[in-house]
């Protein structure tokens, strides 16, 4: 047989048919399905090598890559180690070498013990506990026959598990709306578990479930949903995980949310395969399909006429459904809690009130705008300036793009501890946080990280850093990363040989745990008139310039660049007001280089350190000021093309810059030329308090700037937005062709630009 | 005045919490401004989640 159907990816074996508790919820033994009663208690080894056949069979067949194996019950740890141990083994021995296999065990936990860890250890089993929350809501439903309270023997289960964490799946609480739902959240969150997931109780129309209020289900959710996005969701919870998901049309990650064709059989202790466990609550012999492992392949079960009816999507589902606004979240709901005599699942679900409500509310609570740039920004970028309100534009962009980017580091191993506790305070003291994450050089070690060159583990700097500025006490190991331990935004520690790498922080005072006298650099601030920014000498990710960075500036150096600073930044308040108030707005860091051996100044901007100029200090304050305006072109221009797209990013072709020595992409052209826009109107204006070179180099770069204009227009390559940008930069540097220059100067510019053009071989 | 944007296609994420920015949006970054970096992969997990 060769479908159409959807292969089976998750099957739910049946080890054990009886438990050890009697939950008064439990949809196994409690609601309308009583084949419990005729199974066998325990799965025998027969019937498992013909599980395990089947399925390896199935995976041969469809090539499947992964699958998932649930080893559940009654109560499964009932089977017993050395039956668990031969079951694991009959499974992994079949399947291991066709497919990744993720194999798990789900148990109330009340016999687990470190023996049996110990099993699954060897097996590589992880283990999901059931946990209904604190002691009053367990005790509400999970209880032995003779009404004891299981909570302590779970609770034991799991503290278990938590100092064997990489058994510990996460803890599975079926909801009941007596209880407190913080309490219950707060009380499985203690447990530190990896994933948490709430479940409806099994209900349907013919059996609904207790309900005080219409949609006590969803405001039990809801309570929980607002706080763990206030707290940061540190713990994933998958119910609303999948609604997140969901929403922005990915898929789910539970089967009783989303449209995702259903690919799950369930195989009983005697063999036969059932459909969705949860169809128990339906009616007696709901999920049964009359095949046995035995008799039938899994092809001949995936045909069922009951498997294909969860497979059908949007439609499989009822009018009212369809028509629905959440029905990608929704899906319907769990198949089984549709179920109503008579119109037997062509219904909403018995839930449905409480799904749209709590999916409205998320969608609400989480709705995820674009970031935009009001033209008035383009505009005044395009004319080569832009103010405060135009910088925050670019800000709020690359804050977005940093967030992004550290979510795509945290993956690495090695970035775990840092990722803990940098989640934890995001939650808790985002503003420390924004604080560390806005550090220019943030984004260029995250981006060396995703290329295969950073050191994950720096994310732990990057948290430490956050925490001193919190104010929050912590331990955390560091990273050294070019013979620093550097804490962005803070400085670094020399990193010695054997230095112990333990940072201790309390009371907002920061030590080395074994070396409490290693040597610290902290940053040093550049002020004037109000404005201040990191002379960056300490941050081992920004030699990323193309130059030489210097190393760590002596009192003298760091002097001479305060004075420098002060000088050129009062220069440019009182001569280029346009340029100094995007400067400070965005400026946040300058990085000293070392002078060029062969003289002459060195700077430089990096894509990736927004905020952030390289400077070789010059001779004089106003070539500062130059370089200032000149790199900050380079930033500005970074971050809108982060954002929108002034060209196509497909266009190979090549073109002559009169800066440069060789042929430029495109980009290139851009960038330059938005920088000798800046270029142009320092030496415009400086002529009028140094004439002679200064006409020189205005006429130069007027010239060059305008044919450089000239060319990224006839480029074609140039999207709408970004000729209406160019065009911008025309309306700024057109009107400076007609300003009056001395002849020899403008002789002089000719010349030293015919030069260029003849070195660099351009036509 | 009405002042009129240019969209982008870059989610802001300012308010969503680091442990919730989605894979997807993180692949939309890459692609924007590390283009030579691989997209990063969601991990798929079992669906089945009936309690005990």
């Amino acid at each position: 047989m060769n479908g159409p159907f959807t292969p089976f990816r998750q099957f739910v074996v049946k080890v054990h048919s009886r438990c050890d508790l009697a939950c008064d919820h439990c949809y196994v033994y409690e609601h309308a399905d009583q084949s419990w009663q005729v199974r066998p208690k325990v799965i025998s080894d027969e019937t498992v090598a013909w599980s395990a056949g089947r399925i390896a069979e199935h995976v041969k067949r469809h090539g499947l890559d992964r699958v998932h194996i649930v080893l559940h019950g009654g109560e499964p740890l009932l089977a017993g180690r050395a039956r668990l141990a031969r079951i694991m083994a009959e499974l992994r021995g079949r399947l291991d070498a066709l497919c990744d296999l993720d194999l798990r065990v789900h148990t109330n936990g009340v016999l687990l013990d470190d023996a049996f860890l110990d099993v699954f250890a060897e097996h590589r089993v992880l283990v999901g506990i059931s946990l209904d929350g604190d002691r009053i809501a367990n005790d509400r439903h999970r209880r032995y026959a003779d009404g004891r309270s299981s909570y302590e023997r779970v609770i034991r289960a799991v503290e278990l598990l938590r100092r064997r964490r990489d058994l510990y799946a996460g803890l599975l609480c079926t909801m009941d709306v007596a209880n407190d739902p913080l309490a219950v959240y707060r009380a499985l969150c203690e447990l530190d578990p990896p994933r948490i997931d709430f479940l409806l109780p099994h209900a349907t129309w013919d059996a609904p479930p207790p309900r005080p209020t219409e949609t006590a289900y969803a405001d039990w959710l809801i309570r929980i949903f607002d706080a763990w996005i206030e707290e940061g969701a540190r713990v994933p919870v998958r119910m609303f995980e999948s609604i997140l998901r969901t929403s922005r049309g990915e898929s789910s990650l539970t089967e009783s949310l989303g449209l995702e064709p259903a690919d799950l059989v369930v195989i009983e202790t005697d063999g036969a395969y059932e459909q969705a466990d949860s169809l128990k609550v339906a009616f007696d012999g709901a999920p049964s399909t009359g095949l046995n492992v035995v008799t039938d392949d899994l092809d001949t079960v995936a045909a069922h006429t009951g498997i294909l009816a969860r497979q059908e999507g949007l439609g499989g589902l009822c009018d009212t459904c369809r028509a629905c606004p959440v029905v990608e979240s929704c899906g319907g709901g769990l198949y089984a809690h549709r179920y109503r005599t008579g119109s037997a699942f062509a219904n909403p679900s018995v839930y449905s009130a409480d799904l749209l409500k709590l999916i409205t509310h998320v969608r609400h609570r989480i709705a995820m705008p674009t970031h935009a740039l009001p033209y008035d920004t383009i505009e005044a970028l395009a004319a080569g300036y832009g103010g405060d309100d135009d910088m925050q534009h670019l800000l709020a962009g690359q804050r977005t793009l940093r967030r992004g980017l550290l979510a795509g580091v945290h993956t690495h191993h090695s970035a775990a501890e840092g990722w803990d506790l940098l989640t934890r305070l995001d939650a808790e003291h985002r503003p420390a946080v924004d604080a560390v994450l806005d550090h220019p050089y943030v984004r260029e070690w995250a981006a060396r990280c995703l290329t295969g060159g950073g050191s994950p583990g720096y994310l732990a700097n990057i948290a430490a850093a956050a925490a001193v500025k919190a104010g929050v006490d912590t331990e955390i190991t560091l990273q050294d990363v070019d013979g620093v331990f550097h804490l962005p935004t803070l400085g670094a520690f020399e990193a010695a040989r054997g230095t112990d790498a333990r940072l201790l922080v309390k009371d907002e005072r920061f030590t080395l745990a074994g070396t409490p006298d290693a040597v610290w650099h902290p940053v040093r601030k550049l002020r004037a008139n109000g404005f201040e920014v990191i002379l960056e000498d300490t941050d081992p990710h920004r030699h990323c310039h193309g130059h030489q960075t210097a190393g760590r500036l002596s009192e003298e150096e760091a002097g001479a660049w305060q004075r420098a600073f002060a000088d050129a930044w009062s220069l440019i308040e009182s001569d280029h007001p346009h340029y100094a108030a995007g400067l400070r707005g965005a400026l946040s860091t300058v990085v000293p280089l070392t002078p060029p051996p062969v003289g002459g100044d060195a700077s430089s901007a990096a894509r990736h350190a927004f905020g952030s100029v390289a400077i070789a200090l010059p001779k004089d304050a106003a070539t500062l000021a130059l370089l200032l305006m000149h790199e900050f072109q380079h930033v500005k221009l970074g971050a809108v093309l982060d954002m929108v797209d002034l060209y196509d990013r497909q266009h190979a072709g090549l073109y002559y810059a009169p800066w440069r020595p060789d042929l430029r992409p495109l980009e290139g052209l851009l960038q330059g030329t938005y920088a000798h826009l800046a270029v142009s109107d320092f030496w415009r204006v400086r002529r009028s308090t140094v004439a002679g070179q200064s006409d020189v180099q205005f006429a130069l770069w007027r010239k060059h700037t305008a044919d450089a204009i000239e060319s990224l227009d006839t480029s074609r390559a140039l999207t709408p937005l970004g000729l209406r940008f160019l065009a911008g930069m025309r309306r700024s540097a057109e009107p400076w062709l007609a300003e009056p220059v001395p002849r020899e100067a403008i002789d002089a510019a000719a010349e030293l630009a015919e030069r260029h053009r003849a070195a660099s071989g351009a036509e | 005045m009405t002042q009129f944007n240019v969209a982008s296609n870059v989610t802001d994420l300012r308010d969503i919490p680091l442990s919730l920015v989605p894979a997807s949006d993180v692949d939309r970054i890459l692609g924007r401004v590390l283009p030579e970096a691989a997209p990063v992969e969601s991990v798929s997990v079992a669906a089945f989640n009936s309690s005990i």
